[in-house]
């Protein structure tokens, strides 16, 4: 089945790009991922006000002409540091996702097409990290080395990497016994070769889906540590941060929380929706339907 | 089928075992010195050192281990650094309101969340699939804190209608099921979103397989293959997810614990860990990896035993 | 409570006029009212006098235990008698007592004795019981006992705070002999043996609620007027003032932060308190590291501070600057700084000294205020161009930081908030700062021979007047050494029902069992 489907969904998905963008949900949601990368880059040169610059007479400020999300507790614009934060959920999130898709893709390759022995030494790894609270993890990590935007990383690739290795582990048991792939190995080509030329492309498309969908969670989760005391350490803009600090002063002002809650609902809003369209694209599945 | 049952659960046993070992491992390289804390700016060097070694904190790691372990498999979790209660007490207090709140969050999410979702996959792309789609996202992207203080600021401090913090009355069912309501809000709101999106991305796939087709192309009306055919399959995959969701619920409860000053695993867990209360830490951390391997287990072997095509391949 | 769940049930019923019954919520209150329900900052850890942990143990104990003398409520520090009917200080190391006649132990433990307090104070002074508090009792050589009711507390030494501290304070309180010798250890922690004061613990539901109920056997004098008294232990303070609101509490602290809001929007059923606080909080520079060595580089950040920013960002407005360790009110409250926010002269001193991109690390707790408070001395450090890296710790770290025991931390540390709380009494500002407790709790590692001198001469001496003269003298050395910034002594601000009369102390302590209701 797999066989048919890798060869079969290459040349259609070409075909198709022209389809996907006719959607207006799809276009919208490229022009959300599009401007996510956009200002994740050039944010910070964009904003109207140096994000470190404090002026205590205009905390808690309203939005206005002048500040157009309003002002935090240290009078300092809040638009600007949503802007400039862009820079912190892109980094945290592409590292943090970047790190556990490649592991958990290599350890699922190894688990998958390994010998038994090997699978389930892996899987019990990854049962220990998966079953490990990552509230737990985060409290050590950063008790031990200090809160830096690199332990953010490392806390959310660690904790969601099994699930990238079970999901290619899983597709590959399902691939590793067809007859191509016998036939490759009757022919002598090496381990290597097999899984990357072979069994890799096979595998790997249900991962992008998940990927465009994973990353939003993460700057979630980068906000839910935050709440803690353990994300990214101040005053570095995150919109974690801006989350938890409008938690704390949602007496004195609405607008911190909105302005933090508003670019990751749309983060989100763009990212899923890219991840579902691509889904529909790449699943053969679901094309027979639609034609 | 049993025989796979008794495997997975030797794993799931594994499983908690290299799991505590680790997080030993963490107790033991992490800073901060647990009697500095407890004793307080009055404490003298010998009075932290006596402290010191009743905690049996000046021993080799692989000792401390030993300990650790010897002394659970007589059922014994050690005391409360600071108050010198069981740890097992402790874990017998918080635990059964966590899982409670746990299963309250996920069961209104899932009974929402599951039907949005088919009712989506029936109406896709249509306007109604496209508004619970953006309804739902909104859900996802919403951090359990923002919707647990916006829940007690509105149904606790403006309308007053349900109680802002604890329990709730030991002994009194109804107290207690008036104090679940705002904090299980708060956890499975999140969740209804991504319920609702799983289910609709399943359903999908399951809708388009040969034997639904088939029976669409009996003249089966849509709604009638849906819920006698389609969810049956589409249930599967929701089963794993819950199954982790319950048991990550055990640690990610702690912002609604948090919130509404609620006594459960992940408050005190986190409390433990700022005081550098090890026994405590130990032993709350312990039972919700325990009850989170289980919660997949069950979830693995319930679809195992559902699924026809897993069932076979056993 | 009560109330509470019929609303609810009304709620749940469907058929709830909300607002009307908002409106009667409140006189049931009252008329059911010999209940208050009151929040602690945290659940009770170890009720014993000997080894309270905190705060939120002494609050019970208080209400539980009597001492021979107790703190008074009000705005002025004092003392008043207590289980004593007559107590006084013969001479500099005599202090001679008559208990009342009439005070039991519960649990039928018989008369509360002169024997009892003899056996509470050896206990605590006794090295081998490893209490924390044994400070409070340094100078104890025995109590002596006359008869039943009498007895005489003899010191090796004159001890100042006797009577500001450790009489009123949890190492003044008196335990029941007979019932403690019964206990292994002679320790309890959340189950108290017997108890004299006017509250008894009726039931504990750990991390939910203590509930204290009259005691039948107190016969102490001045009685409780609630029947009965629901702690509840809630850590955040938001919680805890959202607990208010929705009417689950009658009186709790709230944070500084909320009170500007509270006074703004203001309240209709209910009231503030502000209490100013003995607490001290203030920026320490680690003066033996490489990067501060230099005297006049410390003088220069101590002068690139706006104090009052720090404090605006931090507490809005509800903290007032401090002079120094000692607390308005105390003896050796001093008048004022020495130095003065400059930032012009801060960056000139910085250039003399060869300091100009100075890099430096700022440690601090990680909570709301503390990490307001280091983003304002990050900027102004910022403007003189020294560069500050922020480093937010929990409290199980950040407690050991710069304890020489707990790791090589304490060599990296550089710039600090610190914060302790305090008794009243100026010697235990000043005992943490003596070279003793260089890399113990003296994170600056300031040591001053002249500083020592003067604490251990201002333990012995008994006049205000000279004592006060020397704890100003001794808040002038560390601010000249540069080490030391003072900010505030933080403020206690509670909010209460219109029903409840609170009792507190200076400080805003509340002294549960004296709580009334509002006339």
């Amino acid at each position: 089945m797999a066989v048919e489907q890798s060869q079969s969904t290459r040349p259609q998905l070409t075909a198709r790009i022209p389809e996907f963008f006719k959607d207006p949900v799809t276009i919208f949601a490229c022009c959300i991922v599009f401007a996510f990368f956009f200002l994740g880059f050039f944010g910070e040169y964009l904003a109207p006000y140096k994000i470190t610059a404090l002026d205590m007479t205009h905390r808690f400020g309203a939005p206005s002409l002048a500040h157009w999300l309003g002002t935090d507790n240290l009078g300092r614009d809040t638009f600007s540091r949503v802007l400039a934060g862009t820079r912190v959920a892109l980094t945290v999130s592409i590292l943090a996702i970047g790190a556990s898709v490649s592991c958990g893709i290599v350890l699922g390759l190894l688990a998958g097409y390994g010998p038994r022995w090997l699978d389930n030494l892996l899987m019990l790894l990854l049962d220990s990290i998966y079953s490990f609270p990552y509230i737990m993890l985060a409290l050590a990590a950063i008790t031990l080395f200090g809160s830096s935007q690199f332990i953010v990383v490392l806390v959310v690739a660690i904790t969601t990497m099994p699930t990238y290795a079970r999901l290619i582990r899983t597709s590959t048991l399902s691939v590793r016994n067809h007859e191509y792939i016998l036939a490759a190995r009757s022919m002598n080509i090496g381990h290597l070769q097999i899984v990357l030329r072979h069994i890799l492309p096979n595998v790997i498309g249900p991962v992008f889906i998940l990927v465009s969908m994973d990353i939003p969670v993460v700057i979630t989760v980068e906000a839910a540590l935050s709440f803690l005391g353990l994300g990214v350490p101040p005053p570095a803009p995150s919109w974690g941060r801006m989350l938890n600090d409008g938690y704390t002063l949602i007496r004195q002002t609405p607008w911190l929380v909105i302005a933090g809650g508003i670019p990751l609902m749309l983060t989100t809003l763009g990212f899923t929706l890219l991840g579902e369209k691509l889904r529909d694209v790449l699943d053969p599945k679901l094309q027979v339907r639609r034609a | 089928m049993w025989l796979y049952a008794l495997q997975r659960f030797g794993m799931a046993l594994l499983v908690c075992v290299l799991s505590v070992t680790v997080l030993f491992c963490i107790a033991y390289v992490i800073p901060g010195d647990p009697t500095a804390i407890a004793l307080g700016p009055r404490a003298t060097p010998a009075m932290r050192e006596a402290l010191r070694i009743r905690m049996g904190l000046g021993e080799p790691i692989y000792i401390q281990l030993y300990h650790f372990f010897s002394s659970l498999l007589r059922g014994d979790l050690g005391v409360d650094v600071w108050s010198n209660r069981p740890v097992i007490d402790i874990v017998k207090e918080t635990l059964p309101k966590t899982m409670i709140l746990a299963v309250t969050g996920l069961g209104w999410a899932a009974a929402l969340g599951i039907p949005l979702g088919c009712y989506s996959a029936i109406r896709r792309n249509k306007l109604d699939d496209r508004i619970i789609g953006i309804f739902s996202i909104a859900m996802i992207s919403t951090p359990s804190f923002l919707t647990a203080i916006y829940a007690l600021l509105v149904f606790a401090v403006t309308l007053n209608w349900l109680p802002a913090i604890g329990a709730g009355e030991p002994g009194n069912f109804g107290d207690q099921v008036v104090h679940l309501i705002l904090p299980a809000f708060a956890i499975g709101f999140a969740w209804v979103g991504y319920l609702s999106r799983l289910v609709r991305a399943t359903m999908l796939e399951v809708l388009n397989e040969t034997h639904i087709r088939f029976s669409r192309a009996f003249g089966l009306p849509e709604w009638k293959i849906t819920l006698k055919y389609a969810l049956k399959i589409a249930v599967l995959p929701t089963i794993t997810l819950l199954g982790m969701a319950y048991g990550g619920l055990l640690s990610s409860a702690v912002f609604a614990e948090i919130i509404f000053n609620r006594p459960g695993v992940g408050q005190s867990a986190l409390a433990a860990v700022n005081t550098r209360n090890y026994p405590v830490m130990m032993g709350l951390t312990l039972s919700t990896i325990f009850v989170f391997t289980m919660c997949t287990l069950i979830a693995d072997l319930l679809v195992a035993a559902l699924d026809p095509k897993i069932r076979k391949g056993l | 409570m009560k109330t509470l769940s019929l609303k609810r049930r009304h709620f749940l019923a469907g058929s709830a006029a909300t607002i009307g019954l908002g409106m009667v919520g409140l006189p049931t209150a009252w008329a059911e009212g010999k209940t208050l329900k009151i929040r602690n900052y945290a659940d009770i850890q170890n009720l014993d006098p000997a080894f309270n942990t905190a705060q939120a143990d002494a609050v019970i104990t208080d209400s539980l235990l009597l001492g021979l003398v107790r703190m008074k409520t009000g705005t002025e520090w004092g003392w008043e008698k207590e289980a004593a009917a007559e107590i006084e200080q013969v001479d500099p190391t005599h202090v001679r007592f008559k208990l009342k006649s009439g005070l039991k132990w519960s649990n039928g433990y018989g008369a509360l004795t002169a024997e009892d307090v003899k056996y509470s104070f050896e206990r605590v002074a006794n090295p081998k019981v490893e209490s924390p508090y044994i400070d409070d009792w340094a100078t104890l050589d025995h109590v002596e006992v006359h008869d039943e009711l009498s007895g005489t507390i003899v010191l090796k030494e004159p001890f100042a705070p006797l009577w500001t501290t450790t009489l009123q304070g949890w190492a003044g309180k008196i335990v029941c002999k007979a019932a403690m010798e019964k206990l292994p250890d002679q320790k309890f922690t959340t189950t108290m043996p017997a108890v004299s004061g006017p509250y008894m613990i009726k039931e504990w539901v750990p991390k939910q609620r203590l509930t204290l109920v009259r005691n039948p056997d107190y016969s102490g004098g001045e009685t409780a007027y609630y029947d009965q008294i629901e702690v509840y232990p809630i850590e955040d303070e938001k919680a805890a003032e959202i607990a208010f609101e929705s009417r689950d509490l009658d009186f709790t602290d709230i944070s500084l932060s909320s009170l500007k809001t509270y006074k703004d929007k203001g309240l209709q059923d209910a009231k503030i308190t502000e209490h100013p606080a003995l607490s001290y909080v203030w920026f320490g520079q680690n003066q033996e590291n490489p990067a501060l060595k230099d005297p006049k580089v410390r003088e220069a950040i101590q002068k690139a501070i706006d104090v009052n920013t720090v404090l605006d960002a931090a507490y809005f407005g509800g903290a007032t600057r401090a002079t120094g360790i000692i607390a308005p009110g105390l003896v050796g409250h001093r008048e004022a700084n020495l130095t003065k926010f400059d930032p012009d002269a801060a960056r000139e001193e910085l250039k003399a000294a060869g300091a100009e991109g100075l890099k430096v690390k700022l440690s601090f707790l990680n909570k709301a205020e503390w990490v307001a408070a280091a983003q304002v001395i990050q900027a102004n450090l910022a403007d003189v161009g020294v560069d500050v890296t922020l480093e937010p710790l929990d409290s199980g770290t950040f407690w050991t930081i710069g304890d020489e025991k707990s790791g090589n931390g304490w060599k990296d540390l550089q710039l600090l908030l610190g914060r302790f709380s305090m008794n009243p009494d100026p010697a235990w500002a000043t005992a943490w700062f003596t070279c003793k407790q260089v890399g113990v709790w003296d994170w600056e590692r300031f040591c001053s021979k002249d500083f020592d001198e003067m604490h251990e001469a201002a333990l012995r001496e008994l006049d205000p007047a000279k004592r006060g003269e020397m704890y100003v003298k001794m808040q002038d050395i560390m601010e000249k050494s540069g080490s030391y910034l003072f900010l505030t002594h933080e403020a206690t601000a509670a909010i209460y029902r219109n029903t409840v009369a609170p009792a507190l102390k200076p400080d805003g302590t509340a002294v549960l069992w004296r709580f009334g209701a509002a006339a």
